[in-house]
């Protein structure tokens, strides 16, 4: 008996592969949030860049949708929004409910996830923290793009597409994404 | 209300002026027809949008009909309707409409001087609607279904009557009390010159239309004349009071008739005069809002002072203002500018009062100024028109409040002003002193704008404390490695040469914060969470050998004498003359701050971060170089439990709390345990000497005593002499 355990298991490992590893314990922590993350009025800075890459995706992703609901595309075959539909669009962009986005940590590192975000493998499981700060934090961060690129230029970039729209917001030396960014977080 | 009478008359008139002009009379099938129509369609805007591109046609009398729902709604239809066909008639100068009112017979009397109508018109565009189809009509009108201009009018009046005069013939009279109507030829002969009266006996729910008030700012291409009457106290002198009458009869008819403007007063000063209550009457022009916006750039630059004066009424000058036409799926124009002084009640009601300084007008006809937030509510004191020509017809005044166009319109408007607050300049310092404030809230409250006002902030800085000077300037003036702004006093700081932005007004703090940086550099205010200064290994080395050596009265502190008060103590690096100081954790409240959100009134629900900030605990430093401290730790180190000891803890603790404005929990006690010391210094040896400050002490209790009492009164420290002016100046706000 004693012996043909092991010879057992052997086998039971092998017909089922990846059975006992299937069974390893998986765990996850909650992110260990520092004052700032907690507390701060506004998006710390190391989050600043998945913050802006959340926004520019909801802004892609409803100026999308309301192109595709429009009946006409025009003479270009292309679709496009008038200019009061597009700034409505994306003022009901900013004021969304936010609550799909939180915090988790992966790797020791704090990341934003939720819609749009999730770059690479992901982790079997992980807990995120969401509610709290972080929905107002996303608002006004999309609000503070929307004031700064405006309306138009934010919808003409969508035209190009998703990339454009995101690098417009986040890329370029003083984006929220740029390598300055990380730079500023190894000092903090 | 049911207004769109008024207009449909103004229609009336004013198209039936236009018929010789353009040669069309072409009334009689498309009234009917319409009238058909009206009765089973509803048009949709594309067909209104297109009737109003055949403006010049007479055909242009028949209201196209649209869905009504309210009287309002149709009022304001009809205003735009009614536009197109002046837009015909804006070459004809002679035109003027005047309004009489008759309080006492309830009559409404518009007089136009257009061209008239003959008999046969009279009958031709009146007659043929008066017929069967006014029952109809009528029924319907309960409905509030559909409206026809001129019938509009039987919703406030009982009877109509139409007097009209046309040079190739008699002057006669329509009249219909809805039911029937009748033509007969005028009696009193031809009094009218030329032109068409209608008078209307109003309704009783109708009798504002009595008030000159309401019908005030309805038009502005038009001059308008309101018979107006004043009592007014007039001094005549006795024996000329015939001859003077005459002369005012005289200048009235003047009046009407010239182009001019002027205002005529009744009374003229004479010598030898008494004082006569006359009853002046004279032809007011009621609508002195010209639309120079229309207008090109270079053409009315001399007219915005007057413009602006005219717009508010008084003779407040403009501090800035700007006339731009913002092109796009609508178009608009505009003119907006900032008065020299607040107006009076800006911040009452803040938010919720509806300011009514933007009038919005389409094709200059008014619309409405009853906007919710045309502006957002920073802005509130910013005036001026906005006029465009592509809000669609059937909005009503408040779907239009929420129709994407105005949204836009609204986007474009607030950019503007800020643009033009940005560019005032010269102007700029008097603008800030007066409207500083709405800023500061701005910048609070407008996220989408927020960049853009802080720029436009301005502050005092410690270089030069009697000027005012921008974020900018001040990241400009800063030195090379500097990577944060600093706000409040560090002595440390400003020996190092770093310039520091004062905080001199309570919503100062609260705006800066709202910022999470500006030019990229994020704040730092240095009454929280100390300025770190790079060290060197030497100063590294005394400061930890100096905490250790407290580390017996920092504990003392935290566990026992200040326990549940502090979250910390620790040895203060820039304390100087002070004994000791509090200071909040980055993220939490100042004593300014506290003092601001406890006395936000209207603040009912204690959400999470309130209450993580009013439960904040503050970090106790001490000055290890006071002689108070110095004997505070030899004696906890005698006896932990002493009585007095921890008594005077408190009383540092809550002393310093006040100095640096936070709100004292327990005031009574306090003034218990102040009161105790004075009692107890009276038994001090009179002799005692006053302590050298750097020596170890060596007296007893009560010169420990007496010594805090001065140091308490004496030792001030430039940081605490901010906060306690600070406090002095929000004590007195309060």
């Amino acid at each position: 008996m004693r012996l043909s355990l092991p010879l057992l298991l052997l086998l039971g490992a092998w017909a089922i592969p990846g059975g006992l590893g299937d069974r390893a314990p998986l765990t996850a922590t909650a992110p260990q949030l520092d004052d700032e993350e907690m507390y701060s009025a506004h998006m710390p800075a190391h989050l600043r860049c998945d913050a802006c890459r959340a926004v520019a995706y909801q802004m892609w992703q409803n100026l999308a949708k309301a192109e595709t609901k429009l009946h006409t595309p025009n003479s270009g075959g292309r679709r496009e929004l008038s200019e009061s539909v597009y700034t409505d669009v994306l003022d009901r962009s900013c004021s969304r409910n936010w609550q799909d986005y939180g915090v988790r940590e992966v790797d020791q590192v704090k990341r934003l996830t939720g819609p749009g975000l999730s770059k690479g493998p992901e982790p079997s499981i992980s807990v995120m923290v969401t509610g709290g700060p972080w929905p107002t934090r996303l608002s006004r961060t999309c609000l503070h793009y929307l004031g700064e690129f405006g309306e138009d230029q934010i919808y003409e970039a969508h035209q190009q597409g998703q990339g454009a729209l995101e690098s417009l917001l986040c890329g370029g030396p003083q984006g929220a994404c740029s390598e300055k960014v990380s730079a500023t977080r190894e000092e903090l | 209300m049911k207004a769109l009478w008024v207009l449909g008359l103004c229609r009336v008139l004013l198209t039936f002026g236009s018929v010789r002009a353009d040669d069309e009379v072409d009334v009689d099938g498309t009234v009917e027809e319409d009238l058909g129509k009206s009765r089973e369609d509803s048009r949709t805007d594309d067909e209104v949008v297109q009737r109003e591109e055949e403006a010049i046609q007479v055909r242009k009398v028949c209201l196209p009909n649209f869905p009504e729902r309210t009287d309002s709604e149709a009022l304001d239809k009809i205003r735009l309707i009614s536009l197109t066909d002046e837009n015909a008639l804006s070459g004809n100068e002679k035109l003027t409409v005047k309004i009489k009112c008759d309080k006492v017979k309830n009559l409404l009397c518009v007089t136009d001087t257009g061209v008239g109508m003959t008999r046969e018109e009279l009958v031709k565009n009146f007659g043929t609607i008066a017929t069967s189809e006014t029952n109809k009509f009528l029924n319907k009108m309960t409905e509030a279904q559909e409206d026809s201009h001129f019938y509009s009018t039987f919703l406030v009046a009982d009877k109509v009557i139409v007097t009209s005069k046309h040079n190739n013939d008699t002057q006669d009279i329509w009249e219909s009390n809805s039911s029937e109507y009748s033509v007969i030829a005028d009696s009193r002969g031809d009094i009218l010159g030329w032109g068409t009266t209608i008078t209307l006996v109003l309704k009783e729910k109708a009798f504002d239309y009595l008030e000159l008030d309401t019908i005030k700012n309805l038009f502005v291409n038009l001059p308008i004349y309101v018979w107006g009457s004043k009592t007014e106290t007039v001094e005549e002198p006795m024996k000329e009071e015939a001859a003077a009458k005459e002369e005012k009869e005289e200048s009235y008819d003047e009046a009407v008739e010239e182009e001019g403007r002027r205002r005529r007063r009744g009374g003229e000063k004479k010598p030898k005069t008494k004082n006569v209550e006359k009853t002046v009457c004279e032809w007011e022009l009621m609508n002195d809002i010209k639309p120079i916006w229309q207008r090109p750039f270079k053409e009315v630059e001399d007219e915005y002072k007057a413009f602006c004066k005219s717009f508010s009424k008084g003779s407040d000058d403009t501090v800035a203002y700007i006339h731009f036409t913002a092109e796009g799926e609508v178009t608009f124009k505009s003119i907006s500018f900032v008065p020299t002084f607040v107006p009076r009640g800006l911040f009452d009601e803040y938010g919720s009062k509806k300011s009514n300084y933007i009038k919005l007008y389409v094709r200059c006809v008014f619309i409405t100024d009853d906007f919710h937030d045309m502006m957002p509510k920073y802005v509130n004191f910013v005036k001026g028109v906005v006029d465009s020509d592509g809000l669609p017809l059937n909005v009503s005044c408040k779907a239009v409040q929420q129709h994407k166009l105005l949204k836009v319109i609204r986007k474009k408007l607030v950019r503007k002003t800020l643009h033009m607050i940005k560019i005032a300049d010269e102007k700029y310092d008097t603008f800030w002193k007066e409207f500083g404030t709405n800023i500061k809230l701005g910048v609070i409250e407008d996220h989408l704008n927020r960049t853009r006002l802080a720029k436009l902030l301005r502050f005092q800085f410690s270089h030069h404390p009697t000027d005012i000077a921008s974020l900018h300037q001040y990241v400009e003036r800063m030195k090379e490695k500097q990577d944060k702004i600093y706000l409040m006093a560090d002595p440390r700081l400003l020996k190092k040469g770093y310039e520091v932005i004062y905080l001199t007004e309570p919503v100062d703090e609260y705006c800066i914060q709202a910022l999470p940086e500006f030019d990229g550099k994020r704040f730092q205010n240095v009454a929280k969470e100390r300025v770190k200064f790079d060290e060197s290994e030497k100063t590294k080395e005394s400061h930890e050998a100096v905490e250790k050596e407290f580390e017996p009265l920092l504990n003392w502190m935290k566990d026992k004498a200040l326990k549940d008060k502090i979250e910390k103590a620790v040895v203060s690096q820039c304390l100087t003359e002070s004994p000791c100081a509090l200071v909040a954790s980055q993220y939490g409240w100042s004593g300014n701050m506290e003092r601001i959100m406890k006395a936000q009134a209207y603040q009912t629900g204690k959400d999470i971060s309130t209450n993580y900030h009013a439960s904040q605990k503050k970090t106790f430093e001490i000055n290890p170089r006071h002689p108070l401290i110095r004997d505070l730790l030899q004696r906890i180190k005698e006896d932990e439990d002493d009585k007095t000891v921890l008594d005077l803890a408190v009383v540092l603790f809550e002393t310093v709390m006040f100095q640096s404005g936070y709100l004292l929990p327990d005031t009574k006690a306090y003034g218990h345990r102040i009161e105790r010391m004075p009692r107890l210094s009276l038994n001090i040896d009179p002799d005692a000497k006053m302590e050298e400050p750097k020596e170890e002490p060596e007296e007893t209790t009560e010169d420990a005593e007496q010594d805090e009492d001065k140091e308490m009164d004496v030792g001030t420290d430039e940081e605490e002499q901010e906060t306690a002016k600070e406090s002095t100046a929000e004590k007195d706000e309060l």
